[in-house]
């Protein structure tokens, strides 16, 4: 049994005031005797002329349940059980970097705490109750949702969760929640948060659950107690000579001044161990030049503080990003070196007659004049570049060849930027019909056949992309040795964009804790603590986010070869989470954000007040009658 | 919470105080007095004296004045003495009734009797004053001197002396109009037994029968009680209540006098069977004091009430009076008098 209005139980200290009428009124009942003198010496001492014993009346105990009746009434009490009413939990936890913090008097992590009080709620559960978690982070989500069944698997789930995010988005939070509220059960919306963020003057949205805010710890610790320090912008440069420029910030998060050991890691080589005074909410700017055979770097702050996170930052020196490229051609020199001029390409070339290579152990595959195999009659998985594609191939079904051919640069796409067309003439070029699934890129302008004086068509393409099956194609319909764009500056630029589009580009040196990182290709990412991931596979809607980056370390991706071919550094150290001084305090949180946006949940109760209004009026007909009678 | 209840019984029965049928019963006894009690000559109840009569049983010398008529000439013709013949003597006892008429003889129980206990037909004014006209009556058709007397904190003035039957009216007429003396203001004690026995024995030296009807609660002496440790309470109200009563009789003492005490308590007062908290207030002080009554309290109050009796009892022995208690629920005819008659008061 529920109450509506629970204030109402106030009312319950009328049946005391009832009882001190009761005394009041009902003072020791004068009787005369004959004489006093016998009863003398059975005097009893006593103090105050009121009774000891509560004079027991038919009047009291119809006033008393007349008091009871109306207070209940008032309370509204509802059997939600009736109607075999589930309850609905959901909590939002703050999955912020903050989180991670622990008490000067504990070694639990405020996570850890918020943590336990869900895992206290759903081994409660009942057998109809239900329970979400919702995060509260820059991008909230869907964490856990189920019911009791679900009890044991929610509850490892849980125990696997790992806080890591920088900044929250609580109307993102809260839309997300009230989302999940289920109008016929009876829900309840709890934040558990440690409160590192600012309220901003947007109201917050209405839920139709009531909203409880749960601050971890309850009682925050005084601002001088909250010391932090932490890294933060880690950056490297290369050197002209080869070596790495380290640069990182460490601040002090504190208002009083702090004494702090730094250390720098080349490898698992300490290169340097410095001490730096830091005032109060300042910071000190570093820079260290580490050897040009370091391939990772790591800078520490030695002394513990409430943050550990954010104590250590590691990066990544050497670009390991590695695209390997097929080129299938029978006179590859002219495009092999304009691929060789891309950073970060591993070109193998195949002879048409002599094929030696899978192109499915390749990202790209670049089939050049006769190199596309006329047997080829569906397109190969994976990136491929058609350039100068033969007369008559299935895939590509061209007429004829047009010769003497300009671009025409008013339609070019986003492939054309930064490419200078500007002179360039293309003296072959297969007049093709062009694919359902292609997109122009660039086209032929009308221009006068030099030898035979014919016009072409202006919408003849020259080059174009799209995506067919599980292919991603780029087909350049000119033939480059019948054009003088190998001997500009335009080819490695078309190079290039043209990669861009179909190779994914090189993953950030450095993501914050929490941000997703684009990832292209089937690969394999060794996470912090040498666990590895196979993202692609282990993601159902994987559209080339990874973003398992609650951990601050380095992430290595590596290909299907187990090659190292990539990596990026995640740091936890930011001015939003890093700083524990400003926190958001219970006292300030205004009736406007905590009980004004919640609505009652439209649930059909029991109402059993009437019947209690009933029962007060059937008790005030009979105290009448009584006293009537009487 | 305590209801009064609605059906208790009026403090002035309705019920008269005296029927004819009633006395004319009464006419068959007599008081039983003492032989050696002084009376008045020409009474009808013989007296141990002897006097000169002609129906003679003794002799004594004839000494100068005696009437001549008297003397047996013939014992002087053989012993040549004069002697004079002796007969018994009649005379009439003066019965003296003190009527308590203070505050408490007035009281009447307002709360709720027990079930099992039948309410009270006379309350005890009411059969003090039946027994008084009960007691006049006896006396007057017994040819006695009859003094009606009530007494509270002083004696009052009274009825009497009167005798002969024809004088049974004017006396039940002043018992039904006598009221009780209102309560005292200024916490005094409705009655004091002691001082008013002593103002009545000097104004009355002849002595005589004398019957006190009370409740007799001025004899507990309760000035020097409240002085007494806690621990001391209950003997030294006995010690009182014994020297109260012994020293009011002890100017009331035989052969002049023939002393009756009459006891009279109403079953309430003996057997209380309140329940609960009460502010039990004196009908003569308007005193109140507060008490939580339930079985334990009574049964000690009831311990107390019968020790009292006892006491009065015993201080009446000492003192050659006779004591007898009444309760005033007792109905006269079937229980006062044959008790009178058990104790040998009337024959």
């Amino acid at each position: 049994m529920n109450f509506l209005f629970p204030l109402a139980a106030w009312g319950l200290l009328t049946l005391p005031l009832i009882l001190i009428l009761h005394l009041l009124r009902n003072r020791r009942q004068q009787l005369p005797i004959s004489s006093l003198r016998l009863w003398r010496g059975l005097q009893q001492k006593r103090h105050g002329t009121l009774p000891r014993n509560i004079p027991l009346s038919l009047m009291l105990m119809l006033q008393l349940l007349l008091a009871t009746a109306l207070t209940f009434g008032l309370a509204q009490p509802v059997f939600s059980f009736l109607l075999d009413q589930p309850q609905q939990h959901i909590f939002i936890l703050d999955t912020t970097t903050s989180m991670t913090a622990k008490d000067a008097s504990s070694a639990s992590t405020h996570f850890d705490a918020a943590r336990h009080l869900i895992q206290q709620h759903i081994e409660t559960l009942g057998p109809q109750d239900s329970f979400a978690i919702v995060s509260l982070n820059n991008r909230p989500e869907i964490l856990l949702a189920g019911d009791a069944a679900q009890k044991p698997q929610a509850l490892l789930a849980l125990e696997n969760l790992v806080p890591g995010a920088v900044g929250v988005d609580l109307i993102g939070a809260l839309n997300l929640a009230n989302g999940l509220v289920d109008p016929q059960q009876e829900s309840q919306i709890t934040l558990l948060t440690d409160g590192n963020f600012t309220l901003e003057d947007t109201p917050l949205p209405v839920v139709q659950a009531p909203l409880q805010w749960q601050f971890l710890p309850a009682s925050p610790p005084p601002p001088t107690e909250s010391s932090n320090q932490a890294w933060l912008n880690v950056s490297a440069r290369p050197l002209p000579d080869g070596r790495q420029r380290v640069f990182g910030r460490v601040v002090n998060y504190s208002n009083q001044p702090a004494t702090r050991t730094l250390r720098v890691w080349a490898d698992s080589t300490q290169v340097s161990e410095k001490t730096v005074q830091l005032e109060p909410q300042g910071e000190a700017a570093q820079v260290w030049t580490l050897p040009a055979s370091a391939q990772t770097a790591a800078l520490e702050i030695v002394e513990p503080d409430l943050l550990p996170l954010d104590n250590r930052a590691e990066l990544f020196l050497a670009n390991t990003t590695r695209y390997r490229v097929l080129l299938v051609s029978e006179t590859p020199e002219t495009l092999n070196r304009a691929l060789a001029a891309q950073p970060g390409l591993e070109v193998t070339v195949d002879p048409p007659s002599a094929r030696a290579h899978n192109p499915a152990d390749f990202d790209l595959t670049v089939f050049e004049g006769n190199g596309l195999p006329p047997q080829l009659t569906t397109w190969p998985g994976g990136n491929v570049w058609v350039i100068n594609p033969p007369l008559g191939h299935p895939l590509l079904e061209g007429t004829s060849h047009q010769r003497n051919l300009r671009p025409n640069l008013t339609g070019a796409s986003v492939l054309l930027d930064g490419v200078d067309l500007s002179g360039v003439y293309f003296g072959r070029a297969l007049q093709l019909a062009l694919p359902a699934w292609a997109q122009v890129d660039l086209s032929a302008e009308t221009a006068a056949s030099v030898n035979t004086g014919q016009a072409v068509n202006q919408d003849s393409p020259l080059i174009f992309h799209g995506s067919t099956g599980q292919s991603r194609v780029v087909v350049w319909t000119f033939d480059l040795s019948a054009s003088n764009l190998p001997a500009r500056l335009a080819l490695p630029l078309l190079t290039a964009n043209t990669l861009q589009t179909l190779l994914a580009p090189a993953p950030q040196s450095v993501a914050p804790v929490g941000e997703p990182v684009t990832l292209n290709g089937s690969f394999s990412v060794v996470v912090p603590g040498g666990n590895r991931l196979f993202p692609p596979l282990e993601q159902k809607s994987w559209q080339g986010q990874f973003t398992r980056t609650k951990q601050p370390g380095l992430y290595k991706i590596y290909n299907t070869k187990d090659e190292l071919v990539a990596g990026f550094a995640v740091h936890a150290g930011s001015a939003l989470e890093s700083n524990l001084t400003t926190r958001l305090q219970p006292e300030t949180l205004n009736v406007e954000h905590s009980t004004l946006n919640v609505i009652p949940p439209p649930i059909q109760y029991y109402q059993l007040w009437p019947w209690l209004a009933g029962l007060a009026l059937a008790v005030i007909v009979l105290e009448g009658w009584l006293a009537w009678r009487k | 919470m305590r209801l009064k209840n609605p059906f208790s019984r009026p403090k002035e029965s309705s019920l008269p105080l005296f029927d004819e049928a009633f006395l004319r019963r009464l006419e068959k006894l007599s008081f039983r007095t003492m032989p050696r009690l002084r009376g008045a000559l020409l009474g009808e109840r013989r007296s141990r004296n002897l006097r000169p009569a002609l129906d003679f049983s003794d002799h004594r010398p004839y000494s100068i004045g005696d009437d001549l008529r008297h003397v047996d000439w013939n014992a002087f013709s053989r012993h040549e003495e004069l002697f004079v013949k002796l007969g018994e003597a009649t005379q009439s006892v003066h019965i003296h009734i003190l009527l308590d008429y203070s505050s408490s003889m007035a009281w009447t129980p307002e709360h709720t009797p027990r079930q099992d206990r039948p309410a009270a037909v006379y309350s005890k004014w009411d059969a003090a004053r039946r027994l008084t006209g009960a007691l006049a009556y006896l006396g007057l058709a017994g040819g006695e001197r009859i003094t009606i007397t009530p007494f509270g904190h002083t004696l009052a003035e009274g009825f009497g002396p009167t005798e002969g039957k024809r004088r049974v009216i004017p006396i039940l007429k002043y018992l039904s109009d006598l009221r009780p003396q209102p309560p005292l203001k200024g916490g005094i004690q409705g009655g004091d037994l002691t001082y008013s026995l002593n103002t009545y024995a000097r104004l009355h030296p002849g002595g005589g029968v004398l019957i006190i009807i009370s409740d007799l609660f001025d004899t507990i002496e309760t000035a020097a009680l409240n002085l007494q440790p806690a621990g001391r309470k209950q003997r030294s109200t006995l010690d009182q209540t014994q020297g109260g009563l012994d020293e009011a009789l002890s100017v009331i003492i035989p052969p002049r006098w023939q002393v009756l005490v009459l006891h009279l308590l109403t079953e309430e007062e003996v057997h209380p069977t309140l329940d609960g908290d009460y502010d039990l207030r004196d009908t003569e002080t308007s005193e109140s004091l507060p008490f939580q009554l339930n079985q334990h309290t009574l049964a000690q109050y009831r311990l107390r009430v019968r020790a009292w009796c006892a006491e009065l009892q015993s201080a009446c022995a000492r003192r050659g009076a006779v004591y007898g208690g009444v309760l005033a629920d007792w109905p006269l005819e079937q229980a006062v008098i044959p008790y009178l008659r058990q104790r040998g008061m009337v024959q």
